[in-house]
């Protein structure tokens, strides 16, 4: 350790914070004096709510460079609890000691402050950067008064392979420079808030480090970590770190800005690895300043509104409470037993057409060798050291690589991450990033996807790479190698049905992507949902032009076909190629997307007269994804004489609630939305108020009425994954919260009408954007509409925004068009735009991503002359 | 009520007294012209402090409409016209017992610039206004509201682009250019605009006036509540005069260079004519002005009477007469 190079600091006395500072009262100000672990007399200055009438204590920790005023907001949001939030010694308003206080110091002198507050539990420690490592020996040392943890963008231990940020090394090798001489480390910090801090916000954090001589304890902090392990904080850090064990029994919650260029996601996944009970959530916009950065943009998703929903919960959140295994009769049929009951089959299990031939057969897997390959890939994969309960993201393409890879980690227990190539490269970035998967399998493509986020994940190929290849991509192995290399193994143990098995993601289309947890349980509940919502026979064979849905037929135990198309163009697949792929084997069922389908009507000419007969043979189609109009049944149902249509509604959580029948699909749209069908057996669905709080489920609405589609059945998802107060947010007990808007009819169909995000708050009242778009659709010449709400909310007017090739360029739409859509549509209409096209989100080709239209129209509609859509 | 209105010469203030007589209050107008309405008149320039004091003399309420509404012209006369005698009559008001004083405004006294989407009355705010016009508009609202006490209770009310049969200001201007072939619409035309139908301005000014105990001190927007895209408007005014609607467009920067240079031009020498183009028209068709009227409405009690497809049939009817 560098010696210090000066002499002690100078001493000055703690004293109150200045009065005015934005958000702080200054009622909450006071100074405490104890005798500090060395008998000498400290003063420090803390923010103290008091109270009588209190749950408890709320313990919060600041970091560096900070003090107390980071708290202002929870003080004033916590009003059942008494908060106390400390500024540590040399910090904020607390005495200058004109000494060095290590980190060891800060843990005691904790200790010796709350006892001179007379706390005595229950306390939730809420703590920060440093304050993350001081609070947790706090509480190691108060397991006895504690109620619950919270950690934010902090760390115990640096995680293996992680080098001191930049950030770091600079303020360490200029100590004195930047962090006490001038102000730039505090600056520094200060300014990675995104967004900004408000300028009378920033002078508040300033405050109490406006000389070099107040800014000692921020040159010290930086001074005290501990990089080497001579360093005199090693040792007592590490020993923190050992205790986190201590905690595995009180409740945690890890709020995390995951931009942050210091406590980066790999000091969350060492926390999450100490507290394996705790819950998270990530805040994938936020940076190191996390509770200020969610303050205004997350609403009540911010980190305040989080700790407060949290800390009402902590009674139901205890470890160890929360799972209760359900009873149920019966040996359960898994996600591989059908397989493995067809284990010496013949029969072909999976086709693959060939995308550069898609008349021809690229790869054909019978169910014997289907069930060969799961079981010995399941067994090569646990023996190469990726355990049950592991996570293995898997950046294959659709096919059979893909099928053998997901089924045998299900078999195995491992934990599949299915970030689909439908999400686009950010997506799937983003997805990989926040899903923080232990194993990465791809080919080579999703290989170099992981390497370049430099996931900590262990990479490998399916096949094996060249060796140049595999060196560059950091994968040395693949999967074909392991399996070749397992031993014999005995039988694996199977999965418990309640034990996490797969982390699939949200489109994006209504919002950023968020990881959504099945277990093994919900799983095969999805399956059997699906057997029923499209009445699929044993006999039965697909052919699956929907990405999602080809990894079920296996479940099922039929035969499937993936025809030859580009996952991440959907719409591009023609009639030809999909006879193609049906004849291969002799598929009765179709799974596809409504814009699949249209394209596949559209291009019905393309298609030999018997390539026409193979589709005109299918005994059904089913689609997935949106609803289907009627001008697309119509459309469709010459090319699929013979099929009955099944049009399911749902949403990644629980997937399908409704099926719909073609006279449903028809079913006069007049009144109101697109009937999707009746709520299947095992589904129940609710209709609520659209603006009950977080957490609460309201009083369902009466048939009629529009509300937010409520949606309970066996096969909803366990959550979301490292979000919790989104999951608080939408699960409620065994209910999902939707997000979109309907109503129930007397004959107990479901009519979707939009999203709640999308409601379009005029000052005549609510109304629903999908009747709306439905009559403008209903004009000559307008393909796809879009109804969005300009202005703000209870005042805004209607916009119609239309697109189709005969409407011209003007972004104004003619007084004809303009006049027929104000006819058709039942409800006052601002202006009728034309846009160039109409953004739909990437996975299904078809929902229609009305925030983009929004942002596009509004600012067409204030008068700018560019805008992208 | 015994009530006067100033400038009932125009098409609002002619409005708004025709109102008030079917609503049998006592009317006196008072403007320069004589303004065939069948009442008590006063003919006289509101600088003159006598024609003030006899016009007010007696009266239970004023409404104020009396303005120098040019685009361009020099500071002193919109001084003159729209400050200073706003003043005097108040000042002619609070001594002759008056209870009731409408100061009838324009949301272009909160204009910076920037698009106006869907608020209520933003404070008047002289410093930013573009204008003289808009200036000293903003100004003598503030003297007016400032005059709100026990004895005299004033509200602003500002209606924003008041049209209809028989306009001069908005119709005649935007017809009598798009005959020459001046009309251009600037950028896309997809600004969203309100606007007002004369009668239904004249009814939220009456229903001020009856209803000045919940209003006063503050001031209303009031518009139609239905905004459309520029284009749409003017291509309404234009078909319903039975002029050609002009294909052309502008960028709106060029528009706004242009303005400034014609408003150069237009100062430095005396045309007796409109200008062309200005900057403030240039801003006034280029960028977002609609206005939150739930507050308007639950105030006034008032509703318009007369929707825009209405009112538009309405001129086109007039036009045809004519």
């Amino acid at each position: 350790m560098k010696s210090r190079s000066r002499t002690a600091g100078q001493k000055f006395p703690a004293q109150l914070p200045p009065t005015g500072l934005p958000g702080l009262d200054s009622a909450w100000s006071r100074l405490v004096s104890a005798r500090d672990s060395a008998g000498v007399e400290r003063t420090w200055h803390v923010l103290d709510t008091g109270g009588n009438d209190v749950r408890g204590t709320v313990l919060c920790v600041h970091g560096n460079p900070n003090w107390s005023y980071m708290w202002r907001g929870l003080a004033g949001a916590l009003t059942d609890w008494r908060v106390v939030a400390v500024d540590l010694l040399n910090m904020g308003f607390s005495e200058r000691t004109g000494a060095q206080r290590r980190f060891a110091d800060h843990v005691d002198d904790l200790g010796v402050l709350t006892e001179a507050l007379g706390i005595t539990g229950p306390v939730v420690t809420v703590a920060h950067d440093w304050g993350g490592p001081i609070s947790m020996g706090w509480a190691q040392r108060h397991v006895d008064q504690l109620a619950g943890i919270v950690l934010m963008n902090t760390g115990v231990a640096r995680p293996d392979g992680v080098n001191v940020p930049p950030l770091i090394s600079i303020a360490r090798a200029t100590l004195r420079a930047t962090c006490e001489i001038t102000p730039t480390f505090l600056h520094g910090a200060l300014r990675m808030a995104r967004p900004q801090l408000a300028r009378d916000v920033y002078r508040g954090y300033t405050a109490p480090y406006r000389s070099a001589d107040r800014r000692v304890g921020i040159h010290d902090f930086v001074e005290d970590i501990p990089v080497l392990e001579t360093h005199p904080t090693h040792e007592p850090l590490a020993a923190v770190a050992d205790g986190m064990a201590k905690l595995a029994d009180v409740p945690a919650l890890l709020l995390w800005g995951a931009k942050d260029i210091v406590f980066s996601d790999a000091f969350l996944h060492d926390l999450m690895a100490r507290l394996p009970h705790a819950q998270v959530h990530r805040y994938a916009n936020a940076g190191h300043q996390v509770i200020e950065d969610t303050a205004s943009s997350a609403g009540e998703r911010g980190v305040i509104a989080t700790i407060d929903a949290w800390i009402e919960r902590l009674d139901e959140t205890r470890p160890g409470q929360a799972a209760t295994e359900e009873p149920h009769a019966g040996p359960r049929s898994r996600m591989w037993s059908a397989v493995h009951q067809r284990r010496d089959d013949d029969a072909p299990a999976v086709i693959e057409m060939d995308t550069k031939a898609p008349a021809n057969v690229a790869q054909t897997i019978s169910f014997r060798d289907l069930n060969g390959r799961i079981e010995a890939t399941a067994a090569a994969l646990v023996a190469a050291g990726v355990t049950p309960g592991a996570r293995l993201a898997t950046l294959v393409p659709p096919g059979i690589d893909l099928m053998v890879l997901i089924y045998a980690c299900l078999r195995a227990g491992i934990v599949v991450v299915a970030p689909d190539a439908a999400l686009g490269l950010d997506g799937m970035r983003r997805a990989l990033r926040s899903s923080r998967p232990d194993v990465v399998v791809g080919d080579w493509r999703g290989l170099s996807l992981a390497k370049s986020l430099r996931l900590p994940a262990r990479r490998a190929s399916v096949a094996p790479l060249a060796p140049s290849l595999a060196r560059g991509l950091g994968a040395p192995d693949s999967l074909a190698e392991m399996v070749a290399a397992a031993p014999d193994a005995p039988a694996l143990d199977e999965p418990a049905a309640d034990a996490l098995a797969a982390i699939v993601f949200t489109s994006g289309s209504t919002g950023p992507s968020k990881g959504v947890r099945y277990t093994h349980r919900q799983l095969e509940a999805q399956r059997d949902a699906v057997i029923q919502a499209f009445d699929v026979q044993p006999t039965d064979r697909l052919v699956v032009a929907f990405a999602p849905f080809a990894v079920l037929a296996p479940a099922v135990g039929i035969g499937s076909v993936i025809p030859a198309m580009d996952v991440t163009k959907p719409a591009d697949l023609a009639a030809p190629a999909l006879a193609e792929a049906a004849a291969a084997l002799d598929a009765t069922i179709l799974f596809a997307s409504p814009r699949v389908l249209a394209n596949i009507a559209a291009t019905a000419g393309e298609a030999t007269p018997p390539q026409r007969e193979t589709l005109a043979a299918l005994r059904a189609v089913a689609t997935a994804g949106a609803p289907v109009s009627p001008a697309l049944l119509q459309a469709t149902e010459p090319v699929f004489p013979n099929a009955t249509m099944y049009t399911p509604y749902g949403m990644t959580e629980a997937l399908p609630v409704t099926v719909a029948s073609a006279p449903e699909i028809r079913a006069d749209a007049t009144a109101g939305g697109v009937c999707v069908g009746q709520p299947l057996p095992s589904v129940d669905v609710a209709i609520c108020a659209p603006d009950a709080p977080s957490g609460t489920m309201p009083t369902p609405l009466a048939p009629g009425e529009v509300g937010e589609i409520w949606v309970r059945a066996p096969h909803r998802c366990a959550g979301y994954d490292g979000l919790w107060a989104q999951q608080r947010h939408a699960f409620v007990q065994d209910w999902h919260r939707s997000g979109d808007v309907g109503h129930l009819d007397d004959l107990g169909r479901l009519w979707i009408e939009g999203r709640v995000d999308h409601l379009l708050h005029t000052p005549d009242g609510v109304r629903t954007p999908v009747p709306i778009e439905l009559a403008a659709e209903s004009v000559p010449g307008v393909e796809l509409a879009a109804a969005v709400g300009i202005g703000p909310i209870g005042t805004q007017q209607i916009a119609v925004v239309i697109s189709g090739p005969n409407l011209g360029r003007a972004v104004v739409a003619g007084p004809d068009v303009t006049a027929q859509v104000r006819a058709a549509v039942d409800f006052p209409v601002a202006a009728v735009l034309v846009a160039p096209k109409i953004p739909v989100d990437r996975r299904h080709n078809s929902k229609i991503d009305r925030s983009r239209v929004q942002v596009w129209a509004d600012a067409i509609l204030r008068g700018k002359t560019r805008a992208r859509i | 009520m015994k009530v006067l209105v100033t400038g009932a010469s125009g098409m609002l203030g002619r409005t708004v007294a025709e109102t008030l007589l079917h609503q049998d209050h006592d009317v006196t107008v008072l403007q320069r012209r004589p303004s065939g309405i069948s009442c008590r008149e006063i003919q006289g320039d509101l600088r003159d402090a006598r024609v003030v004091d006899a016009a007010v003399d007696s009266q239970n309420a004023v409404i104020h409409l009396a303005a120098r509404v040019s685009p361009t012209g020099a500071w002193q006369e919109f001084v003159d016209v729209n400050v200073t005698a706003t003043r005097s009559l108040i000042d002619a008001s609070e001594r002759a017992g008056v209870e009731r004083f409408v100061y009838v405004s324009s949301p272009a006294v909160a204009s910076s610039g920037d698009a106006h989407v869907g608020v209520g009355a933003l404070p008047a705010d002289p410093g930013q206004a573009k204008t003289h016009y808009a200036r000293s508009k903003a100004q003598a609202e503030l003297l007016s509201l400032a005059a709100d006490g026990p004895d005299l209770a004033v509200t602003a009310v500002r209606p924003h682009l008041v049209w209809g049969p028989g306009d001069e200001q908005l119709v005649g201007r935007i017809v009598e250019r798009a005959k020459s072939g001046a009309l251009r619409v600037i950028g896309t035309g997809a600004a969203l605009v309100d606007s007002t139908y004369v009668t239904n301005a004249a009814d939220a000014i009456a229903a001020a006036l009856d209803r000045i105990e919940q209003v006063h001190g503050r001031a209303l927007v009031v518009t139609n509540g239905e905004p459309r895209p520029v284009i749409e408007l003017l291509r309404g005014l234009c078909d319903a005069a039975g002029v050609a609607f002009p294909t052309g467009s502008v960028a709106p920067a060029a528009a706004k260079s242009v303005g400034a240079l014609v408003e150069a031009v237009w100062a430095a020498g005396s045309i007796d004519r409109d200008p062309p183009m200005t900057r403030f028209l240039a801003e006034q068709l280029s960028t977002a002005h609609w206005y939150d009227q739930r507050e308007t409405r639950a105030l006034l009690d008032w509703q318009p009477a007369v929707s825009l497809d209405q009112g538009l049939a309405k001129l086109t009817a007039s036009f045809r007469a004519h």
